[in-house]
């Protein structure tokens, strides 16, 4: 049951990575003498209002969304090989470890926005920085597979309880009990 | 644990320790560093971990997870270099470690690779760029490295080859278990249906009376060719009377009632004086003790006056329906 529910959670974790990386991350809009918008995703910064920019600066984007993939893909053969008695141990291991690479790289990105919306706190922010929803869906994605990571480790087992003692009468089951219908 | 396994973690705490401490520097050391030597500005831009300095700096800081991954690493080191209790967790702070390292120091890889993708196309003409992806990223990619190797070093791998033989071995000794368990109940279990298929043979119940005193001699003077013989096809003959034993009816004229010794008898009827039938033949009346003498009275209902209250329909007899 628990191995079941951290193999669920590791295949949903990886699946929100994927979808986290496609979905914008965050917005910035920017105050200037024509109106901008551009929503940034883990891969390309999209423009929504004004002017398709001409300069590769908005053209050419952090990648993020390589390590994020890679992360998805790990965490998808950890699952397939978790059963396996050859490698189920290296699956193991990367269960382990691929939820906090993706930690580590939607920490990143979240760092990046933190310093985008400093600017919001200025008297007359120039740009307007607010999340996105992928930003969530990242996050969401990190606790589920690392819950799921932790799930599916082989922990020692706890002390077993003690038998407990059997109550009432002591029953027989008789090898040919069919017989008695015959009779009674 | 073997020496060698000893040995493989301790060089695993090393080379965790040595990860940490690289990746440390490249938290401290610069990332990226460009001057520009533009027509009417001269600028340097230094990148760190921590932020960056000179024109234009707005870099995000990027040395909490670093730093987290760097002190992960440092903890396991130190818990995984003596075998103690705390030892597995040592284990999975170093797989920790090793792996926020990696997906930091990428996406930091990536955030500075772009910065300096953008740098190139805003050279104006005439102007001059010099850019140095520095120290700091090679001991991120360095400490990464070394301490993936750590983490790896100090797991405990299964040693496939012993276990391989293991296995083997125990599966041959359950094959030889099997075989001789085979061999040893073959010529019981043929004797034991023999008198089932002597049964069987009766169609019509007053034969079937007769198969019933006739099961009570030895079979093997009737049916000689239902002696168990040690043939190869013992297996399919077996395998017949199996099937033969399920599709067979449960008949029965004489009931064997086992009594428990506090089980209620109220429920559990006397034969009736018309049962058997008489087409059965002569009745036996050993067949009615019930329940045997050994027993004791059981109740009101073995005095004789209450056992000729009981009238049942003869034809068709309790247990029958």
């Amino acid at each position: 049951m628990r191995q079941r529910l951290g193999v669920f959670s590791l295949l949903a974790g990886a699946v929100l990575a994927l979808v986290g990386s496609l979905l914008p991350v965050y917005r910035q809009a920017y105050r200037l003498a024509e109106q901008l918008e551009l929503e940034v995703t883990a891969w390309n910064v999209r423009t929504i209002t004004g002017p398709r920019p001409e300069s590769d600066e908005f053209r050419s984007s952090v990648q993020y969304g390589v390590p994020l993939a890679a992360t998805a893909a790990l965490l998808v053969l950890a699952v397939l090989f978790l059963r396996s008695r050859r490698f189920g141990a290296v699956a193991r291991f990367l269960a382990a470890g691929v939820p906090l690479m993706l930690v580590g790289a939607v920490w990143v990105v979240l760092q990046v926005y933190l310093r985008l919306a400093e600017g919001n706190r200025r008297v007359d922010p120039i740009t307007l920085t607010t999340p996105g929803l992928g930003l969530w869906v990242l996050a969401v994605a990190c606790v589920l597979a690392v819950a799921g990571g932790v799930l599916v480790q082989h922990w020692p087992a706890p002390e077993p309880a003690p038998e407990p003692e059997p109550e009432g009468a002591v029953v027989h089951r008789l090898p040919d009990a069919e017989d008695h219908e015959q009779v009674s | 644990m073997n020496p060698a396994g000893m040995n493989r973690r301790l060089i695993g705490a090393v080379a965790l320790a040595v990860g940490a401490v690289a990746t440390a520097g490249g938290v401290l050391l610069p990332l990226y560093q460009e001057t520009r030597t533009f027509p009417g500005q001269n600028s340097t831009l230094v990148v760190t971990a921590f932020g960056s300095t000179g024109t234009g700096a707005s870099t995000p800081g990027f040395g909490v997870p670093l730093v987290l991954a760097a002190l992960l690493m440092l903890v396991a080191a130190a818990l995984v270099f003596r075998e103690t209790p705390s030892t597995p967790l040592g284990r999975m702070t170093a797989i920790a470690g090793a792996a926020v390292l990696l997906g930091a120091a990428w996406s930091v890889y990536l955030f500075v690779t772009n910065l300096s993708a953008i740098a190139i196309v805003s050279v104006p003409p005439g102007g001059q760029l010099v850019q140095t992806l520095d120290l700091g990223l090679m001991m991120l990619g360095g400490g990464w490295v070394v301490g993936t190797l750590g983490a790896v070093l100090v797991q405990e791998l299964p040693e496939a080859d012993t276990s391989r033989e293991e296995w083997r071995e125990r599966a041959e000794r359950v094959r030889e278990t099997v075989r001789t368990s085979e061999r040893a109940r073959v010529p019981e279990r043929a004797e034991s249906v023999v008198p089932d298929r002597a049964r069987e043979e009766i169609p019509v119940p007053q034969e079937a009376r007769a198969a019933e005193r006739t099961r009570k001699t030895p079979p093997a003077t009737e049916t000689p060719w239902e002696q168990p013989k040690p043939s190869p096809s013992g297996g399919k003959r077996r395998r017949r009377h199996a099937l033969r034993e399920s599709d067979e009816e449960p008949e029965n004229d004489e009931a064997i009632i086992y009594q428990l010794p506090d089980v209620a008898v109220d429920d559990v009827a006397t034969p009736p004086l018309g049962y058997p039938a008489a087409e059965f033949g002569p009745p036996e009346p050993e067949s009615y003790g019930f329940p045997p003498e050994e027993f004791g009275p059981q109740g009101p209902e073995d005095e004789p006056e209450a056992t000729t209250r009981v009238t049942l329909d003869p034809v068709d007899p309790p247990g029958r329906s």
